[in-house]
């Protein structure tokens, strides 16, 4: 019986070691691609490198310093709506970076369209202050700290009697980690649906998805494009900086992001 | 004084017949009885008065009249206004014959009058020879002898040459003056054609001539200006005439012909003027002028011109006959477009010669790329001294198919240029079209099934990027894998729950101490009950002194319980003060208070109470008791 249970302890334990070698292996390998992705940009082989990352992207590693890096070599091989697109998603997991701010400005003032990465809506403009400020991860794990800290002080103080007073008024401690979740949620409904055309000639916007329903605006190359919903007929509706709504074909929109397949 | 009579009497008679001549009268009038058919006659029809009815033309067979003018006049006659118009109509017989006008008959001045029937005789082409003018004599048709016509150009020559025939013409010629005489095929020559007239041109009418060597244009408007030649003054009407030679050679330019009326006063035999000599009329100077027209042929001496052949040395492989001074102007309305999508090339040619023959260009396009020609567009303007200056545009739609960069370069136009004598190359540089997949091809590039072709339209190089981030920032995940939002989300809950299940622990251990006290105060309760029981057998024995100390002792002893303290030992102050604190009502405490001082006075002062007032209070007591036990 012993035995028996050593035995099984022992495959157990093989099989947790087997799942984190595997884990390893393929860490390494994205680090090996990543190293000649740089080196390629280094080389100004600008093509090979978004080739190697986005095959990195496409493995599911979601990093803003990739993105940013991708965004550089689209730019330099004169794709300015992916480079946009890109920089976005950069911004998305470096909020705070100056150099992903900086590309991000430069890119901007090279598109024919004045439009901004945000919404017209007041709201959603004075939150987005705030939360811009934060990555969602951020954001949960603030949430998550705030909750556990609470939690903990309210327990202490309803636990002991000494420290009744902790237990009384703990609760209303909570008010932190609801707050934070609910950053958490314009985070999550916001800020990571953005795009940008990546058509040369820019993309004709219409009233519905197909090129059936009334030619709204065409949007040029590089324009910021707010992806409202799931994508319909080839189609996906869209908002602009300027509260302007419509369909774009789906193929002229660029977008960089976790959730969803890069475009 | 017989004298002064007589002319009394003659003015007397005079305006009797001046109301005899207001009478109206209808004349009709050839300029001759006989010509060639081709030769149209002038029937001038003279009305006197006022007529009824407008001029009606009787209809004959194989005549045709055409009415080119008229005119009237009003003079004061003795006070009365008399009216005369005259009618000029051409006469042109569609066959050779002999032809009779029959009387015209009209009402004027309230009477019939009626003209004398005419008679024409029309022969065959150069049948008839030109007749005189029954009236006037002169030759119907007149104008610079052909043996004098002279060379182009020489202004003088010719007026000394049409001064020679100013009597046939009635004074009346035309010359026409031609620059350049030496020009290439499709190079433009201005003539001006100046009508000279001594002040007697009433109108004229331009014999129609074309000439299948040439292209006419006459620019609208005339200049009018008086000149002196010879010490005789002329109105001048100067028009202007462009010619475009279609062929080489000595020619010689299609001539300018005017069919002029002319405007002759000619001294009428009046029939007034035997009665007024008869009696004396060297008294009345009347003069009875009348102005009679005449259609006159007018031309001038033919011009020739020396029409060189464009030089074959040097022309240009393209070359399409485009003859003048022309810019070429080009346009496209886009440089980058979608395949599929339409994009319109304008090339405009404009300058001074004509270009309504002119072809459109062609351009060497990839046959991929459609090309749509619209209708061209022209525009022409004729100008007196400029000559013509036109403007063709074109418009061709271009409709590319794949995507690509098209070079649509230099489109050029030969030109043949008559000013220097050499062809020249209008060119313009179009550029590249930059075509991108159309929405079907960009489907495929999403797909994955087409590779997307590299874009050149932007310039940067990114020199004002910062440069790329090191590879130690680049591995680590900049979001939360779904296990470990499971883990937090978990470790939330419990976070969350641990204060919540404190809660409920903390109820359930508050709930055990509360039960610990209830059975604590219920054991207190039963053992005062039990001394109570004992208290009433006492009393009930008579033993009201044992009785009542036992009831107030056990009462003590409940409340200590109850107090967790020596009840025994307990003053009435400290029952009172313990009582309040467990929000004993007050009414209710001073009962018992009051009872209790009672019991203590009896058991210290010895008087013992009756046993019915005993039994009252041992059941005041216990009532009290359960009061505070429960």
């Amino acid at each position: 019986m012993k035995k028996l249970l050593l035995i099984g302890m022992h495959a157990v334990w093989t099989l947790l070691l087997g799942l984190q070698g595997s884990r390893d292996v393929l860490a390494q390998s994205q680090t090996e691609i990543l190293v000649s992705a740089l080196e390629a940009q280094d080389k100004g082989d600008d093509p090979k490198a978004i080739e190697l990352y986005e095959k990195v992207i496409k493995e599911g590693l979601v990093n803003g310093h990739l993105y940013y890096n991708l965004g550089i070599s689209y730019f330099k091989t004169q794709k300015i709506g992916e480079a946009m697109a890109a920089f976005l998603a950069a911004k998305r997991y470096l909020p705070r970076d100056p150099d992903v701010k900086a590309n991000l400005k430069f890119v901007q003032s090279k598109i024919a369209d004045k439009l901004e990465p945000s919404l017209a809506s007041s709201i959603w403009k004075r939150l987005s202050v705030f939360v811009d400020w934060f990555t969602k991860k951020e954001l949960i794990i603030a949430c998550f700290v705030t909750l556990m800290l609470v939690s903990s002080i309210t327990f202490i103080g309803l636990v002991m009697p000494r420290v009744e007073v902790l237990g009384r008024y703990g609760w209303f401690g909570f008010i932190l980690p609801i707050l934070l979740g609910g950053l958490v949620l314009i985070k999550e409904f916001q800020d990571p649906r953005w795009g940008a055309i990546k058509f040369q000639d820019g993309a004709k916007v219409y009233s519905g998805p197909g090129e059936t329903h009334t030619l709204l605006y065409t949007l040029q190359v590089g324009a910021p494009v707010y992806l409202t919903g799931a994508e319909r007929q080839s189609y996906l509706p869209i908002e602009i900086s300027d509260g302007k709504k419509g369909w774009v074909l789906a193929a002229q929109v660029a977008y960089f992001g976790e959730g969803k397949r890069d475009r | 004084m017989p004298q002064m009579i007589s002319k009394l009497i003659l003015g007397f008679w005079v305006m009797v017949w001046s109301a005899a001549l207001s009478a109206g009268t209808l004349t009709a009038e050839l300029d001759r009885t006989e010509g060639p058919i081709e030769e149209p006659f002038v029937l001038t029809i003279t009305i006197e008065g006022n007529a009824a009815s407008a001029l009606d033309l009787p209809k004959i067979e194989n005549l045709q009249f055409y009415q080119r003018g008229s005119s009237q006049q009003h003079s004061i006659m003795n006070g009365k206004i008399s009216k005369r118009q005259i009618f000029t109509i051409l006469v042109q017989a569609e066959k050779p014959g002999v032809f009779t006008i029959p009387s015209l008959k009209m009402e004027i001045d309230g009477k019939p009058e009626s003209s004398l029937p005419l008679t024409l005789r029309v022969g065959t082409g150069g049948s008839a020879p030109s007749q005189t003018n029954p009236k006037t004599g002169d030759p119907g048709e007149a104008g610079v002898d052909d043996s004098t016509q002279g060379s182009s150009g020489d202004l003088e020559n010719q007026q000394v040459q049409a001064f020679k025939n100013l009597e046939k013409t009635g004074g009346v010629f035309v010359i026409r003056q031609c620059s350049p005489t030496s020009v290439y095929v499709g190079q433009q020559i201005i003539c001006n054609v100046r009508i000279y007239h001594p002040g007697n041109f009433n109108s004229g009418q331009k014999v129609p001539e074309n000439s299948p060597e040439f292209r006419r244009f006459m620019p609208e408007g005339e200049k009018r200006f008086n000149q002196v030649i010879n010490g005789r003054r002329f109105g001048v009407i100067e028009v202007t005439e462009i010619f475009v030679p279609l062929k080489d050679g000595e020619k010689v330019l299609p001539s300018f012909t005017l069919d002029a009326q002319v405007v002759s006063w000619e001294h009428r035999k009046n029939p007034l003027d035997k009665f007024f000599d008869r009696f004396g009329g060297g008294a009345f100077d009347f003069d009875f002028s009348f102005p009679d027209t005449k259609v006159i042929r007018l031309t001038h001496p033919e011009n020739k011109t020396e029409i060189k052949p464009l030089p074959k040395a040097g022309q240009p492989p393209q070359f399409k006959g485009i003859v003048g001074t022309f810019d070429l102007s080009a346009s496209i309305n886009k440089t980058q477009v979608v395949a599929g999508d339409t994009v319109t090339i304008t090339l405009s040619l404009s300058g001074k010669g004509v270009l309504d023959t002119a072809l459109e260009p062609q351009l060497g396009l990839d046959p991929s790329i459609k090309q749509y020609a619209d209708k061209p567009e022209y525009r022409e303007k004729i100008d007196r001294t400029a000559g013509v200056e036109s403007q063709k545009t074109f418009k061709i739609a271009l409709v590319p198919s794949k995507q690509g960069n098209y070079v649509i370069g230099q489109v050029a136009v030969p030109i043949f240029d008559p000013q220097s004598g050499q062809y020249r190359v209008l060119s313009h540089d179009l550029g590249t079209l930059v075509v991108t997949p159309g929405q079907a091809e960009e489907k495929l590039y999403a797909l994955g099934k087409v590779a997307e072709p590299s874009k050149q339209a932007v310039k940067e190089q990114g020199k004002d990027l910062f440069g790329p981030h090191e590879i130690a920032l680049l591995g680590g995940s900049h979001t939360l894998g779904l296990k470990a939002i499971q883990a937090m989300a978990a470790v939330s809950l419990m976070g969350l729950a641990s204060p919540l299940l404190a809660l409920v622990w903390m109820g359930r251990r508050r709930r055990k101490e509360g039960d610990i006290a209830g059975s604590r105060r219920s054991a207190a309760h039963r053992h005062f009950k039990a001394k109570t029981k004992t208290a009433l057998l006492h009393l009930e024995g008579g033993r009201c002194e044992e009785g009542l100390s036992l009831l107030y002792r056990g009462f003590k002893e409940f409340l200590g319980d109850l107090a967790n303290t020596q009840g025994a030992a307990m003053t009435l102050k400290e029952i009172e003060e313990f009582l309040k604190q467990r929000s004993f009502p007050e009414e209710t405490l001073k009962k018992l208070v009051h009872l209790l001082e009672k019991i203590e006075r009896v058991e210290f002062s010895g008087q013992t109470p009756d046993k019915e007032v005993a039994l009252r209070w041992l059941q005041e007591l216990e009532t009290l008791a359960h009061g505070v036990a429960s």
